[in-house]
């Protein structure tokens, strides 16, 4: 910290108060922001010359808040500890997840791989995976009875039957153990012109190679069944030679479809399992009820006001921190109050929590207005905040907000301590003052 | 003639709101009828509010104002039993505790803290009644809020003038004693350095010079100032380093002007800072301070309100 000169000091010093003190009431109003922009500014010039008074706000500052805002930020952390504590815990799950099913696959690869070491073919239709779209699957039509010619022969090459066995007992022992002598079949999600395709052409192929398969719709339909599930296969149908034909198509179009589609679903299902909890929560506090503490702060109450719980609009997520967009919803609406009012003041604002004056709702609408036109809008029971910032034709709402009415969630005004009257008939989106 | 007119546009919103704002207040437990919250509300606003206020504002105060702890206040003031009895519920505890934090020692904060019981009781007799301190307060902040200030004027009007003979002394404690006691001030070396001072000075917002004399003259931490003013601390502190720059650069320029060097307006602001202490020394243990909270003024208001 800079030092001041003493001069400073003493002159800062010597330059006494002459007016009279506020009355104790200005002061708390004062101290808790509820006076307009005219009365502050007043008592601002009394105070920056009046030590007494200044103590005053001191002494008179409430208790337990030491670092009251810095406080009112950490409770946005208390509230969103806990949805982050379950975001990571269930964000490790996922990637454990995915790395199990990565592990497989890349098992079943590398099995796959010992199999037919010197074989570039198959490897060149990896880069159709990601997006199959129809066009790319015709695109790669003309590849695939290469591969598919491929894979037979080395098939044919190593002897089925020596190698039929090891490979699936290799595999099926990364198969969850789910089916003794579980067979996979590795081509799950595939898009059904792929499987139509191969379905087409396995037979054809193998045909050639005069080996005794199954029908090519059991084929078919096994291929369907494990990528919905996981991908084991049932161990109904198939000999250990038509596996040995799934594991070889698992080198063929499956390197462009299991690489991407075995992992879609895991990442779906990991995903799909954290949110699970959250419909629940969201039913329990689907009502809540709202309320501004004495200091100015959003409380929220989900049991009928026996207790409440403060709430930080600028925290990412009030509760749902594990969804992602929280954060980008309010990063977008600090963006937009940067760039509306770059002046010193509303960027202080910005940086403390706002005070709030006033707060409505109806149902999971709810509205938070406070201090030099802090406006908040939740359009889902305080989950997610959105600043708005209230203008009309350039003019910026900077007063405080002291009345907020909605009739619907469309249709709603603003009374601001110098007595604006701001009125929305779109949900916030524009402003008229009237 | 104006201030009548005013009055009654104070009136014609009372009327328009007591309904709904002695609703909010819920004025029947504690036994406030509907025409006297109209009378506490009609001298509250014709107290807050100017000759051109427009009828719009008047009603913005209205709504702003917490009713349901004036109502309570005012009753309290008038000797309601069930008032007091929800009062003492409230803050009893709460002033004890804040009366500690403020006086930070447990005989004192007792003290205190019975002083403003005995105020807020009222054993003040005037024409035969007692007068409540609670009577002054208005509903402009919280009446939890208004108790501390309360205490905290008191306890800066009584206490002040001890803790600075007690900081004098640990002062001397620590070896400052060894300063010649008091010699004639030294004239500052150049009376353009305190026009260049002063000129830098008159030029800082209100807040502004709050946040610098708050930290440097009383000697508030980043927090307090922060939550003085409901600011971030973080805030505060690259204001004070942005001022104590700003302000070291503007008096450079004004001793500039003033004809000096940029040597000489170096050294000029660097000067003894012993001579300054002593300055500073001085006007502290003068009775240059401001007077104290009056209980006069709070008379007077309960003068008003009654009349």
């Amino acid at each position: 910290m800079e030092g001041l000169p003493q001069i400073v000091r003493q002159r800062l010093q010597a330059g006494g108060s002459t007016s009279a003190h506020p009355d104790a009431d200005v002061l708390t109003a004062f101290a808790e922001r509820s006076l307009s922009v005219r009365e502050r500014t007043s008592v601002m010039a009394h105070i920056s010359r009046c030590s007494d008074c200044r103590d005053v706000i001191a002494l008179a500052l409430p208790e337990a808040e030491s670092a009251a805002v810095a406080a009112v930020s950490s409770h946005g952390w208390q509230i969103g500890w806990p949805v982050f504590r379950w975001g990571f815990a269930l964000a490790g799950v996922a990637v454990l997840a995915i790395g199990v099913l990565q592990y497989q696959q890349h098992s079943r690869h590398s099995m796959v791989a010992q199999r037919e070491a010197s074989e570039p073919m198959a490897v060149s239709v990896q880069p159709a995976a990601p997006k199959a779209s129809a066009q790319q699957a015709e695109a790669k039509q003309p590849q695939h009875p290469l591969s598919l010619t491929k894979v037979p022969s080395r098939d044919e090459g190593k002897a089925p039957t020596a190698s039929a066995p090891s490979s699936s007992s290799h595999v099926s022992s990364f198969s969850h153990g789910a089916l003794p002598g579980g067979q996979v079949v590795s081509g799950p999600n595939m898009p059904t012109q792929w499987q139509q395709q191969r379905q087409q052409q396995i037979p054809s192929r193998l045909q050639a190679l005069g080996g005794p398969i199954a029908s090519p719709g059991a084929a078919g339909g096994g291929v369907a069944r494990t990528s919905a599930q996981t991908q084991v296969a049932p161990a109904d149908t198939t000999n250990s030679r038509n596996v040995e034909v799934s594991g070889g198509l698992a080198v063929n179009p499956a390197p462009s479809a299991p690489a991407m589609f075995d992992n879609s679903p895991s990442i779906g299902k990991a995903k799909a399992a954290p949110i699970q909890p959250t419909p629940v929560l969201t039913a329990a506090m689907s009502t809540p009820r709202w309320s501004i503490s004495s200091s100015g702060g959003l409380q929220c109450s989900f049991d009928q006001g026996s207790t409440w719980q403060d709430v930080d609009v600028n925290a990412p997520s009030f509760r749902g921190a594990a969804y992602g967009y929280a954060r980008q919803e309010v990063e977008v609406g600090k963006a937009r109050a940067k760039e509306k009012s770059s002046d010193k003041k509303a960027v202080q604002n910005e940086i403390s929590a706002p005070v709030f004056r006033t707060v409505v709702s109806n149902g999971a609408d709810v509205w938070a207005g406070g201090t030099s036109g802090a406006l908040y809008h939740s359009q889902d029971a305080g989950t997610r905040w959105d600043q708005i910032i209230v203008s009309a034709n350039g003019v910026v709402l900077t007063a405080d907000i002291v009345g907020l009415q909605f009739s619907d969630s469309l249709h709603g005004t603003i009374t601001t301590s110098i007595s604006e009257v701001w009125a929305t008939s779109d949900g916030g989106k524009t402003w008229q003052k009237q | 003639m104006s201030a009548t007119k005013q009055i009654s546009a104070v009136e014609s919103v009372v009327n328009d709101l007591l309904t709904e704002l002695h609703r909010k207040a819920a004025c029947e437990q504690i036994g406030v009828t509907r025409e006297s919250f109209a009378a506490i509300l009609c001298q509250v606003g014709a107290k807050h509010c100017e000759e051109q206020t427009p009828e719009q504002e008047i009603r913005a105060f209205f709504t702003a104002l917490r009713v349901d702890e004036l109502a309570l206040a005012r009753a309290c003031a008038a000797g309601e039993n069930a008032a007091w009895e929800i009062f003492l519920t409230r803050y009893r505890e709460k002033l004890y505790q804040s009366a500690l934090r403020i006086a930070r020692e447990d005989s004192a904060a007792r003290e205190l803290a019975d002083t403003l019981y005995a105020d807020l009781y009222g054993t003040n007799l005037r024409e035969g009644s007692r007068v409540s301190k609670l009577a002054s307060y208005t509903g402009r902040g919280s009446l939890e809020g208004w108790l501390r200030t309360v205490l905290a004027q008191e306890y800066v009007n009584r206490y002040r003038r001890t803790k600075r003979l007690v900081s004098l002394d640990e002062e001397s404690e620590e070896g400052v004693q060894f300063q010649a006691p008091d010699p004639e001030p030294v004239p500052s070396a150049d009376s353009r350095l305190e026009q260049a001072t002063d000129e830098a000075i008159a030029q800082l917002s209100a807040e502004d010079r709050t946040v610098l004399s708050a930290y440097f003259l009383d000697g508030r931490t980043l927090a307090e100032i922060a939550r003085m003013l409901g600011v971030h601390e973080s805030t505060i502190s690259r204001k004070l380093d942005k001022l104590a720059k700003a302000l070291r650069k503007q008096i450079l320029a004004g001793l500039g002007r003033r004809g000096m060097s940029r040597r000489q307006a170096e050294e000029a602001m660097e000067v003894d800072v012993r001579d300054i202490q002593l300055d500073i020394r001085r006007s502290l243990t003068q009775d240059s301070a401001p007077p104290p909270f009056s209980e006069e003024r709070v008379k007077a208001r309960v003068r008003e309100g009654s009349g």
